[in-house]
């Protein structure tokens, strides 16, 4: 069978702790088209986070083996260092270096990355200026506030262009309206830009209104039990939230992970 | 003037230091206290002026340098110490109570042991500076290397960055504030311990003179040298502080 740009097969990932091992995911597998923007979306402990922290190569799969764009690694074998400047990681929390400004903090990939910064000095303004931060470029992330912060982190993950962004509830800790902002500025980026993005989110309309599909999983062990295709079209605005066809998909993804939790509670 | 103003902080500490010699002077007049015993702020004044050339200058010449050689050999080697060991947890699990324990040991107390095998040498001084301050910069560096967030570890890994390259990006910067709270209490150690080697070693140095400038019964001389040897560990103290604030900005 023919591979997708991102392929995730059979997949297990078991964590030891010194007293048990917990089975994080269970024979996971996943696919994602180059240029696809897909949710995952699931309850608390579902693995969500694993499977794109294994995708990225921050820990390894204990069974299985993935592949981004033609490149397979597993437990053994890791993501070249070459493929993984292909992928742009936005975490849960800011998670910026306390030592490092503002604008060195979004610069760090490019640092590691061994680029010309001064070739992107002008992106990175431009990216600052977007989350409405270039006056705080100088600024140490202990003088700005944690929303600030997380829009700092988001940047970060895609100052160097990333054809693959993957993204663990990254406006989970921001108010409404700047999450609704940054949803609608990250669908432009998506469209100007052809970026690959897995998106992790609990919030089932966010998931809706932002992908073109999405995974739905279960907890203990963490599995997939749907994979369904959000037929709204391309144009996606905020719009959309009041129509049926939107709050079908809803209620469609918001059953599936009811059930699970009824089921457990059972 | 506000209370944390940078005069305020300056001005404070000199303030207190002056009343306190205003309290020992007081305390002398009023008590009748022996010169033999405590002699008057004026008159350990003038003893350290009368005695500047003769002896003070050549002491503090002695023991600076004692400090200095042995300081700039401990920063060094307890950083490598900690640097390395905190790479294997069984390093950290062996490593981490032995260094407690030497740092706990007044190394002075072994000089008559250290005696026993090289006889009375200078550069035996400097060995028990960096025996003492080694172990207190390793043990601060250690535990900064060691309490590294996850999260900090996890981007090193998602931009695909090596142990090493993590090490120097990530740990040293974050153990930071550690590193120099080892150091700042090194200087604190390295002045101790460089009193307490001329004690028992003897060859000269500001301990030597406190301890023959007693047994001389010349208090204002003893006195004196104790109050240059206070500036010493003061001044080694301020130094590092100043490099601290150049350094880690970010606080």
């Amino acid at each position: 069978m023919e591979k997708s740009y991102i392929s995730i097969e059979n997949v297990s990932k078991v964590f030891q702790t010194r007293k048990h091992s917990i089975a994080a995911l269970k024979d996971i597998s996943m696919r994602f088209e180059k240029g696809e923007f897909v949710s995952i979306v699931g309850p608390s402990g579902c693995g969500k986070s694993t499977i794109i922290r294994m995708v990225d190569d921050i820990i390894k799969p204990t069974e299985g083996s993935i592949t981004v764009d033609g490149f397979t690694y597993d437990n053994n074998v890791p993501l070249s260092s070459e493929q993984i400047q292909k992928l742009g990681f936005i975490f849960q929390i800011p998670n910026l270096y306390p030592w490092f400004t503002v604008k060195e903090n979004v610069m760090l990939p490019l640092k590691i990355y061994g680029k010309d910064l001064k070739e992107y000095d002008e992106r990175a303004n431009s990216l600052l200026d977007g989350v409405g931060m270039l006056e705080y470029a100088n600024a140490y992330p202990a003088e700005i506030s944690g929303g600030m912060s997380q829009r700092i982190g988001v940047i970060r993950g895609m100052i160097h262009s990333p054809d693959i962004l993957m993204m663990d509830e990254p406006y989970g800790a921001l108010d409404e309206s700047t999450r609704e902002t940054l949803n609608m500025e990250l669908l432009k980026i998506w469209k100007d830009t052809g970026t690959t993005i897995i998106f992790i989110t609990h919030n089932v309309e966010e998931a809706v209104l932002l992908s073109e599909r999405v995974y739905v999983m279960e907890s203990h062990p963490g599995r997939v039990i749907a994979d369904i295709k959000i037929d709204l079209g391309e144009e996606r605005t905020l719009d959309l939230i009041g129509e049926e066809r939107f709050g079908e998909y809803c209620t469609e993804i918001e059953n599936l992970i009811g059930k699970i939790e009824l089921a457990k509670i059972k | 003037m506000k209370i944390n103003s940078k005069a305020v902080n300056i001005c404070a500490p000199i303030i207190v230091i002056i009343l306190l010699i205003i309290l020992w002077q007081i305390i002398c007049t009023v008590t009748n206290i022996s010169f033999h015993v405590l002699p008057k702020p004026g008159e350990v004044g003038t003893a350290l002026v009368e005695n500047f050339r003769g002896t003070i200058l050549l002491d503090t010449m002695a023991s600076v340098k004692v400090m200095l050689i042995g300081y700039c050999i401990a920063v060094p080697l307890g950083f490598v110490i900690a640097a390395i060991s905190s790479q294997f947890t069984l390093a950290v699990r062996s490593i981490m109570p032995v260094l407690i324990i030497l740092m706990l040991t007044p190394m002075a107390t072994l000089v008559p042991i250290f005696k026993l095998f090289w006889g009375v040498d200078p550069t035996l001084k400097i060995l028990i500076v960096v025996l003492q301050c080694t172990p207190v910069i390793a043990v601060n560096s250690l535990s900064g290397f060691i309490y590294v967030p996850e999260a900090k570890k996890e981007l090193m890994r998602a931009l695909g960055c090596r142990k090493w390259e993590s090490f120097f990006r990530v740990t040293v910067p974050n153990a930071m504030p550690q590193i120099f709270t080892g150091l700042k209490l090194g200087c604190i150690l390295c002045t101790i311990a460089a009193m307490s080697a001329d004690i028992s070693v003897g060859q000269g140095g500001l301990g030597y003179r406190i301890q023959v400038a007693s047994s001389l019964s010349a208090t204002d001389l003893a006195y004196a040298a104790i109050v240059v040897a206070a500036i010493l560990g003061v001044a080694l103290y301020m130094i590092v502080s100043v490099i601290e604030s150049r350094i880690v900005t970010w606080k």
